[in-house]
């Protein structure tokens, strides 16, 4: 075929390397799933399809369990003289918030690293970046999740690392999350959320950017400051009605107390003055016994001035219920007892919560994939409150998910420790530990560039019904994660397939790079080609002589445009065959590295595979059968082998030679 | 077969005489026990001698049936008869093996023939759609291929597996390569598409030349293969035929079921015994010349042909279809059968063209002497011979003659005539059925918009009834006689009803007047004729001697 492959020092492609996947085992069908089962068996089928180097699938991580699995496959390496590239499991997700499926994620990771480099001595590990549909940050923008244990984007409990986070950009993101997500404790205690709580916050945050602390005295002072206010008109309005009583009494007073005097020292009083004395004791008796009521008659007017006045009502009530709830329980304690049980919450919120720090710190993700730089607290708010009338808002909140998926990856290749990263080993397989006795780990990334094992991440095909709905997709997405976690040891592998089946068009990807990141499409050093069909799982061979031959070449002349000028390219096997593949990818390999290269509409004969050998054969398979019309007559039939296989039957061999003339 | 018995009750004495056809047997001109016993070879010779004196007095005669019959015990006989037909039986067999081959062979050659002519026709009418199907279905069809379905790189992989799902579509519209840039849809084709519609095109005009050529050159070689094998067949047959002549002419008596029927009760034939039987048929006739008959008023047409529609409608074509139906019926039911109805091959031109063969002129006289002999003298002559041979060694023939005197019209001659042409001409049909190269023949008749066989099956349709009847096995023949239209017929079938005779109104040509005449003048020179005849063979015999 082409001239020797070649890699650079950090194991990257040197030009165009062609490739094959030999697929599933668990697809062969019948007893070829036998014949194929298991690594080495894998290669050795790869190495039988006519490509120059092989990406191996691991079904399932299990299989590098395989007893003196690496000795097999260095054999099967020697021997086919076959490099090799490892595709991780499928079904692999490193954008899990979820405690659990991160975990298992990592695990798959750091054996799928130690296979990949230890077992396989392969060239690069490939994952999918995002297999799972978003999570619904706003009802626009993803599917909505099961609460459960989260995680943040390195593995630490989420509300262990809210703390550890401390305050960043002026914000204590403890302090902000308490109050962002008080619904979130309400829970915790097993209770519904206060709505009067939660929008005060809500509204604290995102428009007064006070978080929990300050918001709880706010409504503290607030909520007296009303209440002083409220008890004064009534008081007030207790007044207005007790004075006239005293302002009768106080007329009559002195008359009344002299009047009183006369009685007490047994003179006589006149019927006037009776009556005045009547008088003056009626008063004193409503004067005390409204002095007996005040209290409650202030309390009544207050009811009466609140329902007289909604919006002073509503503005009392927020402020008093916020003081209410935060007299009547501590947050501080609810915080702790759910961060203790493992900050149980839907996963929407522990991407919020990353996507908030993330901006805070100005993360390079987060400002490199997000185009709206405002706060994530607003954006998803608006998202939310203006949905079906500003879409584009749906959009930056997809991007914030994004940048927060890509963090997650970034958190699963770097984490290290007993349990998240891989244990170093002696010499002797025996791992090495500290003097406290504690095993000294590595993350997946560094033991990666330790062996020289590339890291590929590629848009996985989506589940059925959440075409578009994977939280990274774009090429521009992934090359910009590659540029920010490792641009020397990571790189994009464009799926076509997989791209088009979340709706998004290579080749308008390509344009994208040209116009706004010239140059990028050197992170993409593997694409996945298969016949353009975007049904999942597809993976169709590419027919000689095909439109889709046409297509193919145009996405790679697209993509050498925009920079892509050292890649792996990969044909995935399904179910259907390798047919013609291998051929058609060195025909669009020759046009693709002449210079210049071939303008696709230019393509000539030979890249459709319409070469010299082919139509010298088409030519004679054709007056081979030139006289087929009449080959089947009775008497005089035309003899089924010509002259051209003459000698073949006479020596008895006409079976054999209609089945290998073309051979 | 219209036998003399049946003609006899159609047109004889007893008949309606009206002059259609005259049919008469005098009581004294029959003998049906001319018996002679002779030393071995006497009878046969006066045998002989009558077959060689008959034409010397210018009568005709032809022999119309033999049968012979052999008790195994007569080993001599028996081997030269018996033992030769079964040689014969070999003979035949093997060279219908390779006959029928040559015919097999013949066959294939016919349909590869038509094969041809069908690409011929394409390529004479240059009709390139076809030859395109033909280019696409079985010549491109096989590139890379390996023997399993279309190849992968024909055009039809290329549609059915949907790698250029319209290229079949597409090279129909071609008409030229220039169509791939110039014409207004196939110009806009993908350039894939374009640049393998253009190898194909270039592969379809090379292939085309090649192979018009060649079956031009094909045809031709496959025609003279036909005429070539067209005569070697016609060798088989010439080269079969006598010996399955000799075969059918060596026809045992015991496979005609009244010989079978008779033999199991006649005292004559003792099977332990050594004797043999043998007879022939013979038919002789000559016409009467008859001074009175051009002055008498009934005999007025007398040079009218011997072929008329009387005959044809009533012993030719059908059997009596202008009598009563009764009448018909008791024919049918002794096995009486139109001549047709025997023959079912046997059509107008056949009747029309074997007449005139049979037809004398004034300087040529022949079967048929001429038109103006009316009535013939007819004697159909049996010929019976056992020959017995006695345990102490004799041998001796015994030969009887039944004879009769008849007296016939020239058109019931005719009828006769045909019959025996007919059997002839059978004898070839009967090498050619051996061979399978006889079609059979279906008669039928149209009645009203139906179409009617002879076995009674009704057709709705012509079409229906090729259906039924494929044209590669039969041939369908009209019968070309229709019932008359009878006004009267309603009336004579009632007077039939009541034993009375209904008379055809309007008389034929010949003698009405029947006791008149006939036997005054005509079976006068019938009788003469017998006696001439029976004192021949006693003379022969030594009678009185």
């Amino acid at each position: 075929m082409q001239k020797m492959v070649r890699w650079d020092e950090k194991n990257r492609p040197i030009g165009y390397i062609l490739g094959v996947t030999p697929g599933f085992a668990e697809f062969e069908q019948g007893a070829d799933k036998l014949t194929y089962m298991g690594l080495a068996r894998k290669l050795t089928k790869a190495a039988r399809l006519g490509f120059q180097f092989a990406q191996i699938d691991f079904e399932a991580l299990s299989e590098m369990f395989e007893p003196d699995i690496a000795k097999q496959v260095e054999e099967v390496k020697r021997v086919q003289g076959l490099e090799v590239g490892v595709h991780l499991p499928t079904q692999m997700d490193l954008c899990l918030a979820d405690a659990f499926q991160w975990l298992v994620m990592q695990e798959q990771l750091a054996k799928g690293t130690e296979a990949a480099a230890d077992i396989m001595k392969a060239k690069y590990m490939l994952f999918h970046s995002s297999s799972t549909p978003r999570p619904n940050l706003t009802p626009a923008s993803g599917q909505r999740t099961y609460p459960s244990k989260m995680v943040a984007w390195n593995g630490m409990n989420l509300g262990d690392w809210i703390e550890s986070v401390g305050t960043v950009g002026g914000v204590n993101l403890k302090d902000w999350f308490m109050a962002r997500f008080v619904r979130v404790l309400f829970h915790a205690m097993g209770a519904p959320a206060d709505v009067g709580m939660v929008t005060f916050f809500e509204d604290l945050v995102i428009n007064k950017k006070k978080y929990f602390k300050e918001g709880c005295e706010i409504a503290e002072r607030e909520a007296k400051r009303l209440n002083e206010k409220i008890t004064q008109m009534a008081k007030e309005r207790v007044y207005k009605k007790k004075k006239p009583i005293i302002d009768a009494l106080d007329r009559i007073k002195d008359s009344g107390k002299e009047i009183e005097k006369k009685i007490v020292r047994g003179e006589s009083i006149t019927p006037e003055e009776h009556k005045i004395y009547k008088e003056y004791k009626t008063l004193q008796a409503e004067l005390s016994q409204f002095n007996i009521q005040e209290q409650s008659l202030v309390r009544d007017e207050a009811d009466n001035i609140l329902d007289e006045n909604p919006e002073l009502h509503n503005e009392y009530k927020k402020y008093f219920n916020v003081y209410r709830y935060n007299h009547t329980y501590n947050f501080y304690d609810v915080f702790k007892y759910w961060k203790e049980n493992g900050s149980e919450c839907e996963e929407a919120v522990a991407y919020h919560v990353i996507a908030k720090w993330m901006w805070l710190i100005r993360d390079p993700l987060y400002v490199s994939i997000v185009d709206n730089q405002e706060d994530p607290d607003k954006i998803i708010y608006e998202a939310n409150i203006k949905m079906g009338r500003e879409g584009k808002l749906t959009e930056d909140v997809k991007q914030i998910i994004c940048a927060v998926a890509a963090k997650y990856i970034e958190g699963h290749l770097k984490a290290k420790g007993e349990g998240y990263g891989i244990p170093l080993k002696d010499e002797y397989g025996r791992f090495i530990r500290n003097k406290n006795g504690e095993i000294q780990t590595i993350s997946p990334m560094e033991y990666a560039k330790k062996h020289n094992l590339h890291i590929f991440i590629e848009t996985n095909m989506p589940p059925k019904g959440h075409e578009g709905e994977l939280r990274i997709m774009r090429a521009t997405d992934h090359i910009k994660i590659v540029k920010c976690i490792d641009p020397e040891n990571m790189s994009y592998c464009m799926d076509f397939e997989h791209l088009t089946l979340n709706y998004i068009s290579p080749e308008e990807e390509a344009e994208k790079i040209i116009r706004e990141m010239p140059g990028d499409a050197k992170y993409i050093r593997c694409v996945h080609i298969n016949a353009p069909r975007p049904i999942a799982g597809a993976h169709a061979p590419l027919p000689q002589f095909s439109y889709d031959i046409y297509i193919i070449y145009r996405h790679l002349y697209k993509l050498k445009q925009a920079g892509m000028n050292n890649a792996y390219w990969i044909w995935e096997m399904g179910s259907y065959g390798v047919k013609s593949t291998a051929k058609v990818f060195y025909q669009l390999y020759l046009e693709l590295v002449k210079n210049p290269p071939t303008n696709p509409e230019e393509l000539p004969m030979e890249a459709f595979g319409m070469s010299k050998n082919m139509l010298a054969r088409q030519r004679a398979a054709i007056m081979l059968h030139a006289m087929d019309p009449i080959k089947d007559l009775l008497a005089v039939p035309e003899e089924h082998h010509t002259f051209f296989s003459k000698a073949a039957i006479e020596k008895g061999k006409g079976a054999e030679w209609a089945r290998q003339e073309f051979y | 077969m219209v036998s003399w018995e049946a003609m006899y009750e159609l047109v004889g004495p007893e008949a309606p005489h009206i002059g259609w056809a005259v049919i008469a047997q005098p009581f004294e001109t029959q003998i049906g026990d001319l018996n002679f016993t002779f030393p071995m070879g006497k009878g046969t010779s006066i045998y002989y001698s009558l077959v060689f004196q008959l034409p010397k007095w210018d009568w005709q005669v032809r022999k119309v049936d033999e049968w012979v019959d052999i008790s195994p015990t007569n080993t001599q006989y028996y081997q030269a008869t018996t033992q030769q037909k079964q040689n014969l039986e070999a003979i035949i067999k093997q060279g219908l093996t390779s006959a029928a081959q040559a015919v097999a062979d013949l066959e294939l050659l016919k349909h590869d023939l038509r094969r041809y002519r069908e690409i011929m026709d394409y390529i004479e009418s240059n009709d390139e759609h076809a030859l395109k199907s033909i280019f696409i279905d079985q010549v491109d069809f096989h590139a890379g291929g390996t023997g399993q379905g279309a190849g992968r790189l024909s055009m039809s992989f290329m549609q059915q597996a949907n790698i250029l799902p319209a290229i079949v579509s597409h090279f129909y519209m071609m008409n030229s390569l220039e169509d791939l840039e110039k014409h207004e849809y196939l110009s806009t084709l993908p350039r894939v598409e374009k640049l393998m519609l253009k190898t194909k095109w270039i592969n379809y005009e090379e292939w085309k030349k090649l192979f018009c050529r060649e079956v031009r050159e094909r045809y031709q070689n496959l025609l003279a293969l036909i005429r070539s094998r067209r005569m070697s067949i016609d060798e088989y047959r010439q080269w079969l035929t006598p010996y399955i002549a000799k075969h059918k002419l060596l026809e045992e008596g015991l496979s005609r079921p009244d010989v079978r029927k008779k033999w199991a009760t006649t005292p004559f034939m003792p099977q332990g015994q050594v004797l043999s039987w043998q007879q022939i048929d013979l038919f002789v006739w000559y016409h009467l010349t008859i001074k009175e008959i051009s002055s008498r008023a009934g005999e007025v047409e007398v040079n009218i042909p011997a072929l008329d529609d009387f005959v044809k409608r009533n012993f030719i074509f059908d059997l009596a279809a202008d009598f009563p139906k009764r009448v018909q019926q008791k024919l049918r039911a002794r096995g009486e059968k139109s001549l047709k109805e025997e023959y079912p091959w046997i059509t107008e031109e056949w009747v029309e063209k074997t007449y005139q063969e049979l037809r004398g002129t004034r300087t040529s006289l022949k079967e048929i002497e001429a038109d103006w002999y009316p009535y013939y003298s007819v004697f159909p002559i049996s010929y019976i011979r056992a020959v017995f041979k006695t345990p102490d060694g004799r041998e001796m023939e015994d030969i009887t003659f039944k004879i009769r005197g008849q007296l016939w019209s020239k058109n019931l001659v005719l009828v006769k005539l045909l019959e025996i042409k007919a059997k002839e001409e059978e004898f070839n049909r009967y090498v050619n059925k051996l061979l399978g190269l006889e079609r059979e023949t279906i008669n039928y008749r149209r009645e009203g918009k139906k179409f009617v066989t002879d076995t009674g099956k009704e057709f709705d349709s012509m079409e229906e009834m090729k259906k039924a009847y494929p044209e590669d096995f039969y041939v369908l023949s009209e019968m070309p006689v229709e019932p008359k239209k009878d006004i009267l017929r309603p009336v004579k079938d009632f007077f039939d009803f009541f034993g009375i005779k209904f008379f055809f109104k309007k008389g034929g040509p010949y003698e009405r007047d029947f006791y008149e005449r006939i036997p005054n003048f005509h079976c006068m020179f019938v009788g003469a004729r017998y006696n001439q005849l029976i004192n021949f063979l006693q003379k022969k015999a030594g009678v009185g001697k």
